[in-house]
């Protein structure tokens, strides 16, 4: 793998094949992103998108490999513009995963057809056994963009186009159709008459869901909404309100009632911004981090509901860097200068994968020491790090 | 085969696996003393090379045994390896770390053999790339370090129990990184581990202390983190480490401090211990017998200890930082698939 | 066939002779529907009766039975006893149409799953609604009781404003300003509240009400025509109503200074345990200090017994918290000690000393060697982190930073909706001390940083050894223990309760669910000085009633009603302009329409003991295990 590293950093004299007019797209776009004119992983993810997708059909280069280094130069800029943005990288290293894929399975046609079977060119079943591994199998991926013709590069450079554009368009599909794998599975885990609790209002799978549960299954459920203040307030009483009206028995309750209620609850559901290999997940509204400890605490199960795309290939090393702050003005009232006092505002929260029991995707239901696993079967390790 | 050389070149903790072995020899007398013999070779990749760790010494100690034999089939050569892999998981006491060495070697052969009936350039591929699995080896923690530098920031205190090649080559790149960390290292009683991983981390310039074992529990509030070494990582990614490592463990989790455990992937090992009476040691871990005479040590005990997954916060590995449950995947691939 | 029925009937209708509250009182014509009241019991053994009657019959040739005739000639009695009943209430009938058209409406009543055995601050407001209009109703003339009154607990709750508007769908008679003390309110009331009889037809209603005032079984006089129709709909319970009854009847006996402390305290204008406790007693002072033992009887029967008329109303304001119980069990216990044969003014005297001496020893003493023993605990440069607002550690704090020059950093954590960190945090930071404000959502990032200690205040601790406070302090108590940082709590032995419970929502105080309709950071108790959603709500339906009203009037009168009408229309307006300029943000404006969903502000959470290292009271620090001990040793003394 290091090896197409290695032919894109050859290809760095071909990076600025961008063209102008898409520049400009990516300028504004990354000014919205740097602005957070941008708001919600879902508009985020689906504007990537659309971007990758122009940047991808205007995109000029000589090789593959210069075509990924090309996108990993632009996912590194968006990720840059927005840290928190998570979902932004995910797609961008989705697609760059499905290149990956397409030019290994290439190279495998390839090496078939020009019968280099000498040696076992088997690829490594288990990285355990990389101690072992006979060194030559790297050698055909060595000589392989070198040694083939460039009859072979031309047929698959259009391939690749076509793949991408194609990975992109699924993905799409697959990111506006999210909601409804997630009921699917999700439904099986609310019984009648149970009493769940949602602290994150502002997640819009989760509304739909619940609304989902109700009149599909017609079950009959009480919600309880905690306020998320200061932040999510609004959502909240927006989010409380569109339950209410769709006969859904909610209760708004205030952030700090939350312990006082848990020993009723039923099942804690939370949505979430961005999933983390370890399990870990950051959500948008501050607060959650606590409701999942108090489910916890009560032994309530947490089930938290993400989209595939809100997996994230990153580990939370530094939670601190992954949280979000926002403004004091929401906290406290404007004051004359002599009598301010500190504050903090966390915008999001960060919540550890013990307090998680499940995580509901629109592939499945995973337990959080089991995300690594989807994640690695979406993203290459190679593409982690988008940094050159 | 003097005992003073010994003293001088092996790492400490070889050397007390050396004398329980010679203890061992020299009560048990091993009859089956040929003209090749895999635990004298082991013993002797350990005390060669410092930096070589047991399950690597292991994989080359059969390799030098495949090299001497030359075995004529592919049946005589499984024979021979398993054979040799049974002696030597029987004549050395500790035998948790060469056992992972011995699955993966073995279980790479018989793949091969398995998968393609080529047995023939398996045995030249292995026996011709002796060294470059020891380079490989050294490599991999070099790769450790560099992905779990991002889990050592400044400010830190990080304590450290045992000493692990893997945990010191992370702490000594993150300094070398340029990243201000102190350490608290534990004696790690009863062997001389925590005094060397002292001096090392000290000779870098790191800010260290050290602390009795039984002091864990009071300084553990002041610690951020916790690194581990492994012996041998157990199918359902818990570890086998020295003794004092569950007690850690326990404490870490108490004190909602993350615990994570440094280790090559080569350590993971096929085993499912219960808990640390379920792994393989010599004598009860409670003995209460009478001493012989007064010059004996009344300090027995086991000396090695099993922490269950659930302690384990992440494992930082050369495959990159997996949780516990990564490990079985890991097996699982190896073995069955 | 027929006789079942009919002594289904009349067991209906015997009903409401026992029951007096004209919400169970049966339509005159007892219909099919009413069987739904005979419980199944009753019905088996009608049945049962029914049987063996027919048996009877078929055994005995003859015909009717002895004890069928009996039965016969007793549902003839009741019949006409009813009859007589039902001319009775012939002159209730408005009222009882109302009452039903009210418990129709019960059944939408806002009540939530989980804590519909609660009292609600509505069903607490409307008792003292009711209460309030008829305290004045009595200072004021006879007609002006059937009148209109001073919707009390509206015009504190508007603040500086009093209403003064008519029963009869003629709100607003004048906008009178007046401090929000009861006592100023109750003399404008009195005094500038003339009778506006506008209408002989309003007349005779009034006058009405006036006769039913005297009839004590009849639901709260004139009550139901003043208050609210929201608040009206709250005084469905029977359970309610003979409560308010209760202290309808004893109205005469309340004091002025209890009334002030009542509406002090349903508004949230003194809040906190120990203050709550002080305002009591220093009411108490006043109310010891102006009895007069009535002629028959001794101070010290008589006065335990007024006090409990005064304790009753205070209950309807909030309930009582344990600070106040404890002193009033202390207080009672006191006066049923002295001496029948000191003079009253004597004895009124010792008790007022007496008081005194309780608040200095066991709130003014008790925070100070609170302060001390927590004092030793605080080490410089120490990061405290503390609950909502308490007055002992507010002090406690201050002392530590200014008296022995600490250097401590102080994180003051706080909550929706009511605020009280902000307060705190507001006095620590003018003495300069270091404090940062918090929400209760950013827990996590608190707890992020180098934590000490927790410091929390309590409302009570129970005798399980539970920690009774307000919402949000078990979250906090709980994520510190998590993370092993020390949870310290300060508490007066005096807040220490007999009582065991097990989780928070077994018993609590449900606060306004209108509090949480703002999403900004205001103070909705602050807030609701100028315009309250309770006041918005009253004027809507008394504009709407008006127009009702107008509409009769129209037809009835003509134009000399219509003008004094529309002048009332526009001052009415102009307030319902003012409200609207900050309610009209509001999502949830009507949440009460909709019928699924509710808003819960409970007020208090329980703190399990396993959060909790350390309880610090005057008498030293101690393991929350040990309050019982506590409390059997001292019980005297509490």
């Amino acid at each position: 793998m290091s090896s197409l590293n290695l032919a894109s950093l050859n290809a760095t004299a071909n990076a600025n094949a961008v063209p102008p007019e898409i520049n400009i797209f990516i300028d504004s776009f990354i000014a919205r992103l740097k602005r957070r004119q941008i708001q919600g992983s879902y508009p985020i993810a689906l504007e990537t998108l659309q971007l990758l997708k122009r940047f991808i059909s205007a995109a000029r280069w000589s090789h593959v490999n210069d075509l990924i280094f090309q996108i990993r130069a632009l996912a590194n800029r968006l990720e840059k513009a927005h840290p928190t943005a998570f979902t932004c990288g995910n797609v961008i290293r989705r697609i760059l995963a499905i290149l990956r894929d397409e030019i290994e399975e290439d190279m495998k046609d390839a090496s078939n057809n020009m019968a280099m079977n000498n040696t076992v060119t088997e690829p490594l079943i288990s990285s355990m056994f990389n101690l072992l591994q006979k060194p030559e199998p790297m050698q055909p991926q060595k000589k392989y963009p070198t040694s083939s013709s460039s009859s072979t590069m031309n047929k698959t450079k259009t391939d690749f186009r076509q793949v991408a554009i194609q990975g992109i368009k699924d993905l799409i599909d697959e990111i506006t159709n999210i909601d409804d794998g997630i009921q699917q599975i999700a439904i099986d885990l609310i019984h009648d008459h149970e009493i769940l609790l949602t602290p994150t209002p502002d997640s819009k799978t989760v509304l739909k869901f619940l609304i989902r549960a109700r009149e599909r299954s017609n079950r009959t459920f009480t919600v309880l909404v905690t306020e998320g203040f200061p932040n999510n307030t609004t959502k909240a009483q927006i989010f409380a309100k569109t339950l209410a009206q769709h006969d859904i028995e909610t209760i708004i309750i205030p952030d700090s009632a939350v312990f006082a209620l848990m020993s009723r609850v039923g099942k804690v559901i939370i949505g979430t911004k961005a999933v983390f290999i370890n399990g870990g997940s950051i959500s948008s509204t501050s607060g959650v981090s606590t409701v999942c400890e108090c489910a916890r605490e009560f032994k309530t199960p947490v089930f938290a509901v993400a989209g595939l795309y809100k997996l994230s290939p990153l580990y939370p090393f530094d939670v601190e860097k992954f949280v979000e702050f926002g403004g004091s003005q929401q906290v406290l009232p404007r004051r004359d200068p002599g009598m301010r006092l500190d504050t903090v505002n966390p915008i999001t929260d960060y919540v550890p994968p013990e307090n998680i029991d499940i995580y509901i995707t629109n592939i499945g239901g995973f337990n959080p020491s089991f995300i690594y696993r989807i994640a690695w079967d979406n993203y290459k390790q190679i593409d982690v790090q988008l940094e050159d | 085969m003097c005992k003073k050389d010994l003293t001088s070149q092996t790492s400490l903790r070889d050397k007390i696996s050396y004398r329980l072995y010679r203890h061992n020899i020299s009560s048990k007398k091993v009859a089956t003393m040929t003209d090749f013999n895999i635990t004298e070779t082991y013993l002797k990749f350990l005390e060669e090379d410092a930096e070589m760790t047991m399950p690597i010494a292991a994989i080359e100690s059969l390799v030098t045994l495949l090299r001497v034999k030359n075995p004529e089939t592919a049946a005589e050569m499984i024979t021979t390896i398993k054979n040799s892999t049974a002696e030597l998981i029987e004549t050395i006491p500790n035998s948790v770390s060469l056992r992972a060495g011995c699955d993966i070697f073995m279980r790479f052969v018989l793949r091969n053999l398995h998968l393609y009936g080529d047995w023939e350039s398996c045995k030249q591929h292995l026996i011709e790339n002796g060294q470059l699995f020891v380079s490989r080896a050294k490599r991999s923690r070099d790769k450790i370090a560099k992905i779990g530098v991002d889990f050592i920031s400044d400010d830190d205190i990080i304590l450290v129990h045992g000493f692990s090649r893997a945990v010191f080559s992370l702490l000594n790149h993150a300094a070398k990184n340029l990243i201000r960390f102190r350490c608290v290292v534990t004696e790690s009683r009863p062997t001389q581990q925590g005094r060397q991983l002292y001096s090392l981390l000290e000779e870098k310039g790191i800010p260290v202390t050290m602390v009795v074992d039984s002091a864990v529990g009071t300084v553990i509030d002041k610690v951020d983190k916790v690194f581990v070494g492994a012996e041998g990582v157990a199918e359902s990614g818990g570890i086998i480490n020295l003794v004092g490592t569950y007690s850690v463990g326990v404490l870490a989790q108490n004190a909602r401090k993350p615990f994570y455990v440094v280790t090559e992937s080569h350590k993971f090992v096929r085993m499912f211990p219960l808990s640390s009476d379920d792994l393989p040691m010599t004598g009860e871990s409670l003995d209460f017998s009478r001493r012989k005479d007064n010059s004996q040590d009344v300090l027995r005990g086991p000396t090695i200890d099993y922490t269950a997954q659930e302690y384990i916060t992440a494992l930082i590995t050369d495959l990159g930082v997996l949780t516990p449950s990564a490990v079985s995947e890991e097996l699982i691939k190896m073995w069955y698939d | 066939m027929s006789e079942v029925e009919q002594a289904a009937t009349a067991t209906v209708k015997a009903e409401p002779k026992k029951e007096t509250t004209p919400t169970s009182a049966p339509a005159p014509e007892g219909d099919s529907s009413k069987d739904k009241q005979l419980s199944n019991k009753e019905l088996k053994e009608l049945k049962k009766k029914e049987k063996a009657a027919k048996r009877a019959a078929m055994k005995q040739a003859s015909g009717i039975s002895i004890e069928q005739q009996q039965q016969s000639a007793q549902l003839k009695k009741e019949k006409k006893q009813q009859q007589r009943e039902k001319q009775q209430l012939e002159k209730k009938k408005k009222e009882e149409k109302k009452n039903r058209k009210l418990n129709a409406k019960q059944q939408h009543l806002k009540k939530s799953t989980l804590f519909g055995h609660l009292e609600t601050t509505e069903e607490r407001r409307a008792s003292i609604l009711a209460l309030t209009s008829a305290v004045t109703s009595s200072n004021a003339s006879k007609i002006t009781a059937a009148g209109l009154m001073v919707p009390m607990v509206a015009s504190a709750l508007s603040g500086s404003q009093v209403y003064t508007t008519s029963s009869l769908g003629i709100p607003l008679t004048q906008v009178v300003s007046a401090t929000p003390s009861i006592n100023n309110a109750l003399e404008t009331a009195s005094t500038t509240t003339p009778p506006t009889i506008s209408t002989p037809n309003d007349m005779a209603k009034a006058l009405a009400s006036i006769s039913l005032e005297g009839d004590k079984q009849s639901m709260v006089p004139g009550v139901s025509s003043v208050i609210p129709e929201a608040l009206e709909n709250s005084l469905g319970s029977s359970q309610l109503i003979s409560s308010v009854k209760e202290l309808l009847t004893n109205k005469d006996l309340i004091h002025p200074a209890i009334l002030r402390l009542t509406s002090n305290l349903a508004n949230y204008k003194i809040v906190g345990s120990i203050p709550r406790c002080i305002a009591m007693l220093e009411a108490f002072q006043i109310v010891v200090g102006d009895y007069q033992t009535p002629k028959g009887t001794t101070l010290s029967r008589n006065l335990t017994n007024y006090l409990s008329h005064q304790i009753d109303i205070l209950k309807k304001a909030r309930p009582l918290s344990v600070t106040m119980g404890n002193a009033i069990r202390w207080l009672k216990q006191e006066i049923s000690l002295i001496d029948p044969a000191t003079s009253d003014k004597v004895a009124k005297k010792d008790l007022c000393e007496k008081i005194a001496q309780f608040a200095r020893e066991k709130i003014e003493l008790a925070d100070q060697l609170i302060i001390d023993n927590a004092s030793t605990q605080i080490e410089n440069n120490a990061t405290i982190v503390t609950y909502g607002g308490s007055k002992v550690l507010t002090e406690m704090l201050l002392y530590n930073a200014l008296d022995l020059q600490k250097n401590i950093k102080v994180i003051v954590v706080d909550s929706r909706p009511l605020f009280e960190g902000r307060k705190m945090a507001d006095t620590l930071r003018k003495e300069g001390v270091n404090v940062m404000y918090a929400l209760i959502t950013s827990l996590d990032t608190i707890f992020n940083m180098d934590v000490d200690y927790v410091f929390l205040g309590a409302h009570s601790i129970l005798s399980n050894g539970f920690l009774y406070s307000r919402t949000g302090t078990a979250m906090l108590a709980m994520t510190a223990k998590r993370r092993n940082i020390p949870v310290l709590v300060c508490c007066e032995s005096l807040k220490f309760s007999q009582r065991v419970q097990l989780d928070s929502v077994t018993f609590n105080e449900l606060a306004d669910p209108n509090d949480l309709l703002s999403t900004g950071y205001e103070n909705p108790v602050e807030r609701r000085g100028n315009n309250g959603a309770l006041l918005k709500r009253f004027i809507k339906e008394r504009e709407e009633a008006k127009k009702k009203s107008d509409i009769e009037n129209n037809k009835q009168k003509g134009s000399n009603k219509h003008q004094s009408s529309s002048s009332k229309t526009d001052k009415e307006s102009s307030v319902e302009e003012a409200t609207n300029d900050d309610e009209d943000k509001c999502i949830l404006d009507g949440w009460q329409e909709l019928p699924s969903l509710n808003i819960v502000n409970i007020l208090y959470d329980l703190t399990p003991p396993e959060y909790i290292k350390k309880v610090i009271t005057e008498f030293g620090a101690l393991p929350p295990s040990s309050v019982p001990v506590i409390l059997r040793e001292y019980k005297g003394s509490a």
